[in-house]
């Protein structure tokens, strides 16, 4: 099937060529032309009732040109990058683009609508109702001159982005334009240029316009045929092919649509939006729990609070982590439903319809929220305006607050994690039930509250902190003061009481030497003493000596009268010779020697007795 | 703690040295104050940004006629949003850089607003410098012409200047000829004067943010 609706697109396409180079069969041609006629008054009509649903009546076949209108923006930004003139074969794009405008009258405007259809949904703003008047101003009817000329308009305009970013989401009735993924339309269209790709496209759009439209165009032109001349076989086949083509060629977009939006989910799956540094990484086993809990079938299974607190203890895989943030709203609205009342109740989809007072706010931000991040780095990429969207959207649904710095980059967080509308429920329940609304309501109360507590701590540290530091600086703290104080009296009785035991000890030490002087002293005296009793002692021997001689001499008779009056001379007096003198004392001095004699003899004179 | 019971006594030595110079940025959204503190505390431009939210805190210690200053920058965030945080950061603060871009007439409109508020809220003697940022644009898309700028800062009795927070046309002289005049305003009276300022700030710097 698939194989079959590439040859046939082929097909016409070259038969196409070939045709509006003149060289196939008259009366062919003329049919041809007639038929190419009918589809462009279809065309014509369905960009004047383009033009007239400023009002959002249009809604009901946006959705099957929203992909091809994107295309079309997208191919503007690819021919800015090629020279179209430089091609040596004319691209498919510029040819049937020719084909379709042969019929049609020269300086007809009706090529340069599926722009304006775009521009004509930003009226509102003056930019970009002077650009389109810029566009159409330069006279140039053919699509072929708009591709041309096109480019440098869009690179003369790179300098102001907000145009841009109004062009690309100005649009506020489409749903998030996705860049065609590149890979779908090499698989279909190898035949082609890829330079050319969104001019096929375009080719494509052009030539089917909207699904529900066709049918009638091919269906009107044989009533216009009618009243001239009447239908051939020929004529008739020709319709019919043509017919069949149209109808391939739908079931192709249809497929393609299908594919698109295919790949859309794929691309999500893949998350390339996480692109930052996880701190820490999360266990297989964490993961599988979640993994577990995410694939529960019933999405009104009420989880536990405490499993789900444990689990995100444990870590929240970064790769689950937005499907796990839009598990963790749905349980909370099961948990507590009464709630949910809380927010205004609008449809994502709805709120992208309407304009919002903030687009200039927003529209400053959306370069400065994750500068550095891949996903919004891009100045218009899919990333700044899924932001745009979210941010558009809750500031429709919260009129109060709006839109206000800082929220950008609550919204680019969800963005980087979940699509769009999970993003804006997980945005809408963190504001409204989890009380984060507060934080950026215009009076900033909760702020200034917040900062004023944070304040009065601060001073109070600060007045502690200088009074630290001069303390530091100039004295020891008051406390210290006390105990050195204290310590200095100590240390100085101490040293007072060391000084006087000092004195004390030289006292002491004095004394000690005099009485060791005195000691020297008394032994020397004894000593000499001792030496004094030697020298008597022998005194009284020799005179024991003399007296014995004496006695010797003495007649027997004479000393027996003599013997009373003597005192006896006892052995004692040997022993204690200091004695001695006492006795002398007694016996009187002038007979002490006559006494002393008469004593020592007296043993001699006992002795015979 | 015993340290609380003499917690007055040691505050007077804080402005021995340096000087402190309060000074807050204010301006609309986007009109580069965060690039210009950047730029002059730091010497660095970054073409992507973030948007400030609430306000931003930056010093830079300079020289200025032989007195070293100390700025302390805050960096307030531009959304009207946060119009009514303003005063907590220009409260006592000596000095206000108000920008606008030279390229936008609606910020300029608001540098005016802002103008009006300080003159009325703000403390008397606060020096205000009033900037043209994105001059390096002006070639191209310039909607504020330079007289503009600066008849109306005149008519105030405001600094002026155009800047580039991306050259680093006239960002450093900005702060130093701000730093200058108040230097200049707050020595001529005499040292009593200059040591009320003092006494002043180190009050105000505790209490006001």
């Amino acid at each position: 099937m698939n194989y079959n609706v590439k040859c046939s697109l082929h097909d016409i396409l070259q038969f196409n060529i070939i045709e509006s180079k003149g060289k196939a069969a008259l009366s062919f041609d003329s049919i041809k032309n007639k038929c190419k006629k009918s589809l462009t008054t279809s065309f014509e009509s369905l960009i004047l009732r383009g033009k007239k649903k400023e009002e959002g009546e249009r809604t009901r076949h946006r959705s099957g040109t929203t992909v091809s209108e994107y295309s079309w923006a997208r191919s503007f930004d690819s021919s800015a990058t090629s020279t179209p003139d430089c091609s040596p074969m004319p691209s498919p794009a510029t040819m049937s683009s020719q084909q379709f405008h042969y019929p049609s009258p020269p300086g007809s405007p009706t090529e340069g609508r599926p722009r304006s259809q775009t521009v004509g949904t930003l009226a509102d703003t003056g930019l970009l109702s002077k650009k389109f008047q810029d566009i159409t101003n330069l006279g140039k009817p053919k699509e072929k001159e708009l591709e041309l000329q096109d480019p440098p308009k869009r690179r003369n305009s790179v300098n102001s982005p907000m145009k841009q970013m109004f062009l690309l989401v100005g649009n506020n009735f489409s749903k998030k334009p996705t860049p065609i993924p590149d890979d779908i339309l090499d698989e279909s269209d190898v035949n082609y240029s890829p330079n050319r790709r969104g001019s096929f496209r375009k080719t494509i759009f052009n030539s089917v316009v909207t699904p529900s439209r066709t049918p009638r165009s091919v269906k009107e032109s044989p009533k216009d045929e009618e009243p001239n001349v009447k239908k051939t076989p020929e004529e008739i086949r020709a319709l019919w092919k043509k017919t069949i083509l149209q109808t391939m060629l739908l079931i192709r977009m249809e497929k393609e649509k299908q594919d698109l939006k295919a790949r859309q989910h794929e691309e999500f799956q893949q998350k390339p939006d996480l692109d930052y540094e996880e701190i820490t990484p999360c266990l297989k086993e964490v993961t599988l729990q979640w993994e577990e809990m995410l694939t529960e079938e019933d999405r009104d299974t009420r989880f536990s609070p405490q499993v789900v607190l444990d689990c995100v203890r444990k870590g929240v895989p970064k790769q689950l982590r937005g499907e796990i943030w839009y598990l963790m709203v749905d349980q909370h609205k099961l948990h507590y439903p009464s709630k949910n009342d809380m927010s205004p109740s609008r449809e994502y989809q709805d709120l992208l319809k309407d304009l919002t007072e903030y687009q200039h706010n927003i529209l400053i931000d959306l370069g400065r929220t994750f500068p550095e991040h891949k996903y919004f780095s891009t100045q218009l990429g899919p990333g700044q305006l899924a932001l745009y969207n979210l941010l558009k959207a809750y500031s429709l649904l919260d009129r109060q607050v709006g839109y206000c710095q800082g929220l950008s980059f609550i919204a680019g967080i969800l963005l980087m994690h979940m699509d769009e509308p999970a993003a804006f429920e997980t945005l809408r329940h963190m504001m409204f039930n989890l009380g984060l609304r507060k934080q950026f309501h215009p009076s900033m109360m909760p702020l200034q509250v917040f900062e004023l507590d944070i304040s009065k701590q601060l001073q109070a540290y600060e007045v502690e902190y200088h009074v630290l530091r001069e303390e530091m600086i100039y004295s020891p703290s008051s406390g210290d003061t006390d105990k050195i104080k204290k310590l200095e009296d100590m240390n100085q009785r101490l040293k007072q009481q060391n000084n006087e035991l000092l004195e004390r000890l030289q006292n002491m030490n004095s004394h000690q030497h005099s009485l060791d002087i005195v000691i020297h002293n008394t032994q020397t005296s004894e000593t000499k003493l001792k030496s004094h009793i030697k020298t008597l002692e022998i005194e009284r021997k020799a005179l024991l000596n003399a007296i014995m001689k004496l006695r010797q001499l003495i007649p027997e008779e004479q000393f027996q009268k003599l013997d009373i009056l003597l005192p006896p001379l006892s052995p004692s007096i040997q022993s204690s010779p200091i004695h001695q003198p006492k006795n002398l004392r007694i016996g009187g001095n002038s007979r002490a020697h006559h006494h002393v004699s008469r004593s020592k003899s007296s043993p001699l004179a006992h002795t015979p007795e | 703690m015993t340290q609380r019971s003499q917690p007055k006594q040691p505050s007077a030595a804080g402005g021995s040295k340096s000087k402190q110079i309060k000074l807050v940025l204010l301006g609309e959204s986007g009109v580069g104050k965060s690039s210009i503190a950047l730029r002059y505390v730091r010497g660095e431009f970054n073409e992507n940004g973030e948007a400030t939210i609430g306000a931003a805190f930056l010093t830079k210690t300079v020289n200025v006629r032989g007195q070293s200053v100390k700025f302390d920058i805050w960096d307030t965030a531009g959304q009207e949003r946060y119009h009514s945080l303003a005063p907590m950061y220009y409260r006592g603060a000596p000095a206000a850089i108000i920008v606008y871009d030279v390229t936008s007439k609606s910020s300029f409109t608001r540098a005016q607003a802002w103008i009006k508020e300080l003159l009325q809220q703000a403390n008397s003697q606060m020096v205000i410098c009033l900037a043209g940022n994105k001059a390096d644009m002006a070639s191209e898309t310039r909607t504020v012409s330079r007289e503009e700028g600066k008849d109306h800062a005149e008519e105030h009795g405001l600094l002026f200047t155009e800047t580039s927070a991306k050259t680093g046309l006239n960002v450093e002289d900005m702060f130093i000829n701000l730093a200058a005049k108040i230097v200049a305003t707050t020595m001529s009276p005499g040292n009593d004067i200059e040591e009320n300022v003092r006494l002043e700030e180190s009050g105000k710097k505790g209490g006001c943010c």
